[in-house]
This record gives C-alpha cells, structure tokens and sequence, in this order.
C-alpha cells in the first residue's frame, strides 16, 4: 500500500492537521478556510478532471464543492477525517454533474494516472513511452466510473480503502475488489487494442 | 501548481464567499436534521413491523399455502388470500427504511445488501413474535386497524373454518369473526385424508356457490 503524506507543509513549518484548522474556522476564524482550500485545491483538481474529463468544468466543481464545505461545516464530526468529508462532497457534485453532462476524459490529463498505476505494478516508467501512455490512457477512458473512480483515489488521490470506502460509501472489500477489478479490466482492454492494431 | 495559483484559487473561494455572503448554517440545523432522520427512521421501522404482524395474522387465520398442494385451483385460490396490499406496505416501508439507515455511516461499512437482508430479518422477525402473542386479535378487539385486519375465511370457490356441526348432507364451520358458513356435500365430494370431517376439526375446502348455498369439491382436514 502506498504510504502517504497526511498534510501539506512547507520546509520549517510546523504540521497543522485539517480538523484543527476546521475548528479554529468553526470558531470563528473563517480566514483560516483559505488555508484548507488551499491544501485541497490540487488534490481535488486532479480527482475531479479524472471524473469529468474537463478543466474548466472540475476548476467549477472544486469552487463549489468548497463552498458546499463552508456552509455546511458544522455538520463535520472534528473526530473524523475532513479529507474524506471533503473527497465525499467534491464526488456529490462531480456525480451530479456527470448526470448532467456527458463525462469528457481528456488523454492528456490521464497521463499522470497511468503512469501510477504502471509503477505500481513494477512496470519500470522508462518502458512507458509517451505512445504507450496514451494507450494506456485510452483504456482507462473505456472504464466505467464505477471502476475508475476508486482507482485514482487510490493511485492518485493516495487513499487507503478505509478512506475511499468512506469517500464512495462502499464497504471496504467492495472497493478492493473494484480497484483489482479495474486493474484487470485495464490490462484486458489494453491487450484487446494491442491485438486489434 | 505554484504557491501562487494556490493563494489566488483560496482567494478566489473566499472572495466568492463573501461576495455572495455565504454563511455557515448553524450547528442546530444539522443537530435537528440527524434527530429527525433517526426519528423517522424508527418510526418506519415501528410501522412496517406492526404491518408485517398484521399480514402474518392474516396468513395464519387462513393459512393460503395450505392450498398450494391442491393443484391449479389452489394456487388460484392462494393468489387470492393472500394479503398482497398489506405486504406491499411492507415491502415500501423496508425500502423506505433501508433508504433513510443508507444516511447511517454503519450502512456501507456492512454493505447495502447485507442492511437490507437484516432489515427483513428484524422486521418479520419481531413481527412473527408479536403475530404468537396475538398481537393482531388484540388490535382486532380494540378496533385498532380494522381495515388492515379485515378479511374473509371464504370465498366463492374456497373456505376455511372448524367443524362446528355436523349433518347427514352438510355440516357447520365456524370462521373468522364468529361467522357460521353451512357447507353440502354429496356423493362427488372427496373427503382428504380419506375420511369424514369430524367435529372440532380445522378445514379447509374447495367448492362452488349453486343456488346460494356453497357446495364442497373437496374437503381437507388440516392436521391442528
């Protein structure tokens, strides 16, 4: 599993975990918001692009999703997780969204998913050319967000599946099949285009 | 992304924030929703057990599955008794709970199809307890839920009963809610398991209505 970075800092400054900036927001300190957004802003950037396949429509969604957050803060339990909270939130609105519009995934932005998933399953980076990559990226498009999501969760997003469970409420072993699922599902297409070409 | 695209992204959302003059909604507002949400969950919960009570009384006062051995016109006659509207409550007010407990976080740390197989569990579970202390004949005396409770021991070409009285050509059963249902029998009738009725004994028969009066096909004597 991968390990992860908990927050964000800067050399020299002292690590201030989300839920205490949460509560110093909830009682009365609303500037100190910037700083979750701030912390957030990438990450849910590049899990919504994965979701929606558009930059100016994920940039909208991620404005959203932190004002959803703000207004309902109080109903945030500071004993949980508030990136799971807030992942949960930006997927509400990406879902939503979806339902609207019709999902547009852009090779380019896949590129740094498919390089993940490949390291992680030791296929060494120097093999996966740029033409592999987009290859690779053109089979994950043909996954389903049902598969796609929990894989980038965890690949990108560094998730662990107690966390994406929380994120997609799904039970624990639902999404670790779902993620090995999809990397078999990745791998099955991949070789079927191979052998169409 | 630079330091600086992530400051002017935090300004952005704090600048809309106070442009549009966004303000937190107040702690009581989801301390109010949560206490509703289980409220009415329990309430629902309350609901469709009782519901699943009352269509268990009625299946066990004329116990329709004792005619599925009956061929064609006994599962014609069992489609008929049984208490489809009140099971199709049940079946709304489990899928309205289950919808309402998906707002629990418990939900999908056990799944939503292991919550919904112990949502049918519990429901017909306590609903079978309260249908053996005669929950339903309670409810029936006090005139709570009539209409739900109501329902008939005969049909046009069924009945079920106790042998009450017993004639040469016809005897006497004793139904649900005290009512009395004279049936004739004649050389055709056939008697299961082989033999005459006798009296005190539970029935169940298929027959036909000719001029008013209700004729036996046949007769089976239920095993009490």
């Amino acid at each position: 599993m991968i390990t992860k970075e908990k927050q964000e800092k800067t050399e020299g400054e002292e690590i201030i975990n989300d839920e205490k900036i949460v509560e110093s927001v909830l009682n009365g300190s609303s500037e100190r918001y910037r700083e979750i957004v701030n912390r957030y802003h990438p990450k849910l950037l590049r899990y919504t692009i994965t979701l929606i396949g558009n930059k100016d429509k994920a940039e909208d969604i991620v404005q959203e999703t932190f004002i959803k957050a703000y207004v309902n803060l109080h109903s945030f339990d500071t004993k949980k997780k508030f990136s799971s909270w807030l992942y949960r939130i930006a997927h509400n609105e990406a879902i939503n969204n979806i339902r609207k519009y019709r999902r547009e995934v852009s090779l380019e932005e896949n590129e740094l998913f498919v390089n993940k998933i490949a390291s992680s399953q030791n296929v060494s980076k120097e093999v996966i050319d740029n033409e592999k990559a987009l290859e690779i990226g053109r089979c994950i498009q043909k996954l389903s967000i049902k598969y796609s999501e929990p894989l980038e969760l965890f690949y990108i997003g560094e998730k662990t599946y107690e966390e994406i469970s929380d994120i997609l409420r799904l039970p624990i072993s639902t999404v670790g099949v779902r993620i090995n699922r999809a990397k078999q599902m990745v791998k099955k297409i991949c070789t079927n285009l191979e052998g169409k070409l | 992304m630079n330091l600086e695209q992530k400051d002017d992204f935090g300004a952005r959302v704090m600048g809309e924030i106070k442009k549009r003059e966004i303000e937190m909604k107040p702690r009581w507002v989801f301390t109010v929703i949560s206490v509703a949400v289980v409220a009415i969950f329990m309430i629902m919960l309350l609901l469709t057990t009782i519901l699943s009570s009352f269509g268990l009384f009625r299946i066990r006062h004329v116990n329709p599955f004792g005619f599925l051995h009956l061929g064609s016109t006994g599962w014609w006659i069992f489609l008929q008794i049984i208490p489809w509207e009140l099971f199709s409550f049940v079946v709304l007010g489990i899928l309205l709970t289950w919808l309402l407990a998906r707002r629990f976080d418990i939900s999908y740390k056990i799944g939503f199809g292991f919550l919904a197989l112990a949502l049918v569990s519990i429901i017909f579970s306590i609903g079978f307890l309260l249908d053996c202390n005669e929950f339903g004949e309670q409810a029936e005396k006090n005139g709570i839920a009539t209409i739900l409770l109501k329902h008939d021991s005969s049909g046009e070409n069924w009945a079920v009963g106790d042998v009450i009285n017993l004639e040469k050509e016809s005897f006497t059963i004793l139904m649900h809610n005290n009512r009395e249902l004279i049936v004739h029998f004649d050389s055709q009738t056939k008697f299961q398991p082989g033999q005459q009725s006798r009296v005190s004994d539970r029935v169940r028969i298929i027959g036909r209505v000719k001029d008013g009066e209700f004729w036996a096909n046949l007769v089976e004597r239920e095993e009490k």
